[in-house]
């Protein structure tokens, strides 16, 4: 992408853009006024300590928009992005996602006709990617925008018009969405049996991509349509109890592991081999037990009254946009940080006190017993 | 494991590990059996003396879970593990942790902003503004939905601009662009199915294809946080008013 843009040199090989070949910086500075390049990394273009209004004019003023445009499209933008109230914030106060709808405002400030968007949905909350989206659409449809996007989720590539794929430096297709799935032909198949170790060694044995996903499996049948995907699953688990056997169209991740796996390019890094001890599964015990977790900054309640259980062997998801105090309850149950109210046990220890233990072992490294919780520190 | 793992990237991959093993107050001899663990467990075998820097974001991950489980805690806490990494090493990635749990009863608390993760998980809380609202498996929040707002209809249209103007002028107000094709929730499956390539078609859009597709954790998330979005938004404006 950077290559696309002009500001990368290459080895080999050859890149229009608009009809100019990018072979001299002569040649990469004449398209320079027509692309946006949103760099990758979370707000990383950005200036942390300038507000939202700032960092867009100083864009603005780098790209030479006459101060008449400036305030038509700033006041556009800034709403088509849903900014306009955070005009004064610094932008070190903004979300993840807010971080990106305004890198966005910043590469189109000088209405490029090309967008080059690299990774822009990472580590964006669903909110807000769809947000993002949105706008993207919008600008695609209604003005003729032209927009190369990068993404490492293949759920995003149903917004495509058109896709390539790359694996480890490698073109490996390119075509429609409809067309690159087209390529792995196979349904996916998600089934819930109630010995699920039983049942994945079993779905292993007879098919090349099993996935485990929470308390269900998920099979990608290579070639089958969903009726007859159905049938060679439930054969496979014949003798188990199943429930909940839920047969369509493949997953685009799915499909995307089926071209590599067809085409070899797995190789080591495909499975850590599971064995699952079956033995080991029957656990009931409360692992974590957060019980009015509450935490303020100043007035700013950044979590309110949390309480939840999580079971021994039990995978548990806490979901929310950029912001909701996620992050801020773990470094409460770590011991990181203190709680303003409420309890947390974690390993059947009080919270508080595994949070000291932890860092008197950094301290001293003296202790034999090693502590029963994990946290690292960035 | 914290969202940011990048300290000390100049140690080696072993260094860097026996290094977690002291912090963890291990003892030499249990230090090297578990080293050997997490080089086996984390697919580092061949790369014990590079740099934890210089490697792919894939096997970094996997050596940040390698150092967080050195002194096999009863409990994981993982921030955003997989932000960035690509679709191969996440699956791997989240087949350590179904063995972890499954294998050696690890109770696992994860983070994760990508919805076809969630699905990974046992069980769910979504957290709104500091809050929990939502505590159930996957498969209960999605019947929720459906209960709550209706199916997804997929649309291929031949102007899908157009007919996302419409449908949200007719009350879709949930109609969203995804390539060339349009999602819908509706309430009310049957008719709509017969109803919407009708209507769409009297105003000039042809329906090539309708169909109701399965509603994802995506839709869960979306719909309901945006509700909550809204209802603050509203009480802004009853405050300002």
């Amino acid at each position: 992408m950077k290559a696309i843009a002009g500001v990368l040199v290459f080895e080999e090989g050859r890149v229009d853009v608009f009809g100019i070949p990018l072979d001299t910086e002569a040649a990469c500075e004449r398209i320079k006024d027509r692309i946006g390049l949103m760099p990758q990394g979370l707000g990383l273009n950005l200036y942390p300590e300038l507000s939202v209004e700032e960092n867009i004019d100083f864009f603005a003023r780098l790209r030479l928009v006459p101060e008449q445009d400036l305030a038509e499209r700033k006041t556009t933008l800034l709403a088509m992005t849903r900014l306009a109230r955070f005009r004064d914030r610094p932008t070190k106060q903004l979300s993840g996602g807010m971080k990106q709808k305004l890198g966005l405002v910043c590469t189109l400030i000088h209405e490029p006709r090309f967008l080059i968007l690299d990774e822009p949905t990472t580590g964006v909350d669903p909110v807000s990617r769809r947000d993002f989206w949105a706008i993207l659409s919008e600008l695609v449809a209604e003005r003729g925008v032209t927009a190369l996007f990068s993404t490492a989720y293949l759920d995003e590539a149903s917004r495509f018009h058109r896709m390539v794929l790359m694996y480890r430096g490698r073109y490996l297709a390119q075509g429609t969405p409809d067309e690159v799935q087209a390529l792995a032909a196979g349904s996916t198949v998600l089934v819930k049996a109630t010995q699920q170790a039983e049942g994945l060694a079993r779905l292993r044995a007879r098919f090349a991509q099993v996935e485990t996903l929470g308390p269900r499996l998920c099979v990608f049948t290579d070639g089958l349509d969903p009726g007859p995907a159905e049938r060679e699953v439930r054969q496979a688990l014949d003798g188990l109890a199943v429930d909940e056997v839920l047969a369509g169209e493949a997953d685009p991740e799915d499909a995307f592991i089926a071209i590599l796996r067809q085409r070899g390019l797995l190789g080591a890094d495909a499975h850590a081999d599971i064995a699952v001890r079956p033995a080991a599964a029957a656990r009931s015990g409360v692992a974590v037990d957060a019980s009015g977790l509450t935490r303020d900054f100043g007035a700013f309640r950044a979590v309110d009254a949390v309480s939840f259980q999580v079971a021994e062997g039990e995978i548990f998801g806490l979901l929310g946009a950029n912001g909701a105090g996620k992050t801020t309850v773990i470094k409460m149950l770590t011991g990181i940080l203190k709680p303003s109210a409420g309890q947390g046990r974690v390993a059947g220890a009080d919270m508080r006190a595994a949070g000291q233990g932890l860092i008197s072992r950094n301290a001293s490294a003296t202790c034999r017993r090693p502590s029963r919780c994990t946290a690292t520190f960035p | 494991m914290s969202q940011a793992f990048s300290l000390y990237g100049d140690l080696s991959v072993t260094e860097k590990i026996d290094l977690y093993a002291g912090i963890y107050g291990l003892r030499r001899g249990e230090a090297k059996t578990r080293r050997r663990w997490v080089l086996n467990m984390a697919g580092l075998e061949g790369h014990e003396a590079d740099r934890a820097a210089s490697l792919p974001m894939g096997l970094k991950q996997r050596l940040a879970l390698g150092c967080a489980l050195v002194h096999r805690p009863r409990v994981l806490f993982l921030d955003e593990p997989t932000s960035g990494v690509d679709p191969v090493g996440r699956r791997r990635f989240w087949d350590l942790l179904f063995r972890l749990s499954r294998e050696e009863g690890v109770a696992v608390l994860v983070t994760t902003h990508y919805m076809s993760e969630a699905e990974h998980c046992d069980r769910l809380a979504l957290m709104y503004a500091g809050r929990i609202v939502a505590d159930a498996t996957p498969a209960e929040m999605k019947r929720q939905l459906e209960v709550d707002v209706g199916v997804l209809l997929e649309l291929e249209v031949s102007a899908p601009t157009r007919a996302i103007q419409w449908l949200r002028a007719a009350g879709f107000g949930d109609a969203a662009l995804y390539g060339r094709r349009v999602h819908v929730l509706s309430r009310n499956t049957g008719p709509d199915l017969a109803r919407l390539p009708m209507l769409l078609g009297a105003s000039g859009v042809q329906v090539a294809c309708i169909q109701q597709r399965p509603l994802s954790m995506e839709d869960v998330f979306v719909v309901r946080v945006s509700a909550l979005e809204a209802l603050e938004a509203q009480k802004r404006q009853g405050a300002v008013a």
